[in-house]
């Protein structure tokens, strides 16, 4: 190559990097900024030809939920160490204080810098998040208004039907009263959709909050086994339960914990045929909770399980057995498991029944102030 | 037919006129006298002209919101003692603590509970005041 191509060729990297809308910045062994793009400049409101030879931690400062994150803490190293790409979503809630003093939300992306298999160091690309963050928010708002507003006629035919049910307003006939009770139980999934679907949307957008007191887990799992009851007795189901009495009460929501046993519960249960077994044990293992959920049930056909956390997601075998069911569950019991530091997984075989295994650290689940509890 | 002795008075303070006319009907055959309140600002002021034994009151309401009203209602002398339980849809923990922080004695959720449960409340919270 000539000098006059090697120079064209170092223009044209040159503007590919300061068109980037993105903002990069590549850092070597040392941690010292050896690239910033004009995005990148404009973005932390530092020239980049100022920045380069910089330690990194003068250049980009990093606070989650306005708190400042030792560098320790950051990706960076991680990208580093394990040669990964490190992703830092939305809902991480990771921002950057520019040199004028603007903290501005980021999502951004980690990559090790690799020169002939070896790691020379990292680039960081990242962009400002404002304006996703207030879509966010205003669908947020649309769905928390869009299901109160939702909940208002469907209070109203849960009560109606309650007083034609109750026969409180003249008699009804066995097909009348059968017809009711349909409406009245339809109405009472719609409710339950309507709470998963706003759980969910606190969910993705990551502002739940988590508010820890002391819980009995026995007693939460108790009181979810109650209200199956009518399912279990109708069933015939063989129900057994095991509670160490060496597990001491954990710091974690309630409400968390009653989903988490709500929806493994309930699926059991929906997903056993007649005369089948469901057995509970919840147990100390270790520095661990472990909620061991069994049941010889339908199972999740094998193509499947890969699926089964996924939103909106439901087993083949399942949507033609069931009608019930929302794909809602697992998903947010996963999400709920994760947030709490905790472990969600099964052993399933088609025709034979499912094992759900959940362990949560005994040390508890840590404060989050969200906008939000989950319901 | 000598008419039966009411049970008490409710004001029942929802806009929500389907809603309004199931719970209604729901406490006059349970043997109440109620009170209807259309919107916060007849809530506020059937509360202090009727001085009802009990309040049911929702949040989310035209021109005054239930917050609105349950503040007024423990500020004012007259009807400060009357119990309210907050009958809403909105069922966040920051929402119910609020209220009971105002000095709502209850709190249901409405498409959660049956009417037949909010009866039982209502009974239950008049027994209380009745043993005191």
């Amino acid at each position: 190559m000539t000098e006059a191509e090697l120079k064209e060729k170092q223009d044209q990297l040159n503007a590919i990097l300061s068109s980037m809308a993105e903002g990069l910045v590549a850092i070597d062994n040392e941690r010292k900024v050896i690239l910033m793009n004009q995005a990148a400049g404009i973005l932390l409101r530092t020239a980049p030809q100022e920045a380069t030879g910089q330690d990194v931690k003068q250049v980009l400062t990093f606070f989650r939920d306005g708190v400042a994150l030792a560098y320790n803490d950051l990706p960076i190293e991680k990208a580093m160490v394990e040669r990964n790409i490190i992703s830092v979503g939305l809902t991480e809630n990771v921002s950057v204080k520019a040199k004028n003093g603007r903290l501005f939300p980021v999502a951004m992306m980690i990559a090790p810098l690799l020169n002939k298999g070896e790691v020379s160091g990292a680039i960081i690309l990242f962009r400002d998040v404002t304006r996703d963050r207030e879509i966010d928010q205003a669908k947020s708002e649309f769905v928390s208004l869009a299901s109160h507003q939702l909940k208002t006629p469907l209070s109203a035919i849960n009560w109606y039907s309650e007083t034609i049910l109750g026969e409180e307003v003249g008699p009804l006939n066995d097909k009348q009263k059968e017809y009711v009770k349909n409406l009245y139980d339809a109405n009472r999934r719609m409710v339950e959709l309507v709470n998963s679907l706003l759980n969910v949307s606190r969910i993705d957008l990551g502002t739940f909050a988590i508010d820890p007191v002391a819980v009995d887990f026995a007693k939460v799992a108790e009181e979810v086994l109650t209200e199956l009851t009518p399912q279990i007795t109708d069933k015939h189901l063989n129900l057994e339960k095991a509670y160490d009495p060496a597990l001491p009460p954990i710091k974690a929501d309630p409400k968390l914990v009653r989903i988490i046993f709500q929806n493994l519960l309930s699926n059991a249960v929906k997903y056993t045929g007649p005369s089948g077994r469901v057995a509970l044990a919840v147990k100390k293992e270790g520095q661990n909770v472990l909620i061991r959920i069994v049941d010889t049930g339908f199972g999740i056909p094998a193509a499947d399980q890969p699926k089964i956390f996924t939103k909106l997601f439901r087993a083949d075998n399942v949507r033609d057995k069931e009608a019930e069911g929302t794909g809602l569950g697992l998903y947010l019991v996963k999400a709920v498991v994760e947030a709490a530091k905790g472990r969600i997984w099964f052993e399933s075989l088609e025709g034979k029944g499912t094992t759900f295994f959940v362990t949560l650290p005994l040390s508890g689940m840590e404060k989050k102030d969200g906008a939000k509890g989950l319901n | 037919m000598e008419e039966a002795k009411s049970l008490g008075r409710i004001l029942l303070a929802e806009d929500d006129k389907f809603l309004s006319t199931a719970l209604g009907d729901k406490l006059t055959r349970e043997g109440f006298t109620v009170i209807k309140a259309l919107n916060g600002l007849e809530a506020a002021a059937k509360a202090k002209l009727e001085k009802p034994d009990l309040i049911l009151l929702d949040l989310i309401m035209p021109q005054k919101t239930g917050f609105e009203v349950l503040t007024e209602i423990k500020l004012e002398p007259s009807t400060k003692g009357i119990p309210v339980i907050v009958l809403s849809n909105l069922g966040q923990e920051t929402d119910i603590k609020k209220a009971k922080d105002l000095g709502a004695v209850d709190y249901l959720v409405k498409s959660d509970v049956e009417m037949k449960t909010v009866v039982e409340k209502v009974k239950a919270e008049l027994a209380r005041r009745a043993l005191k």
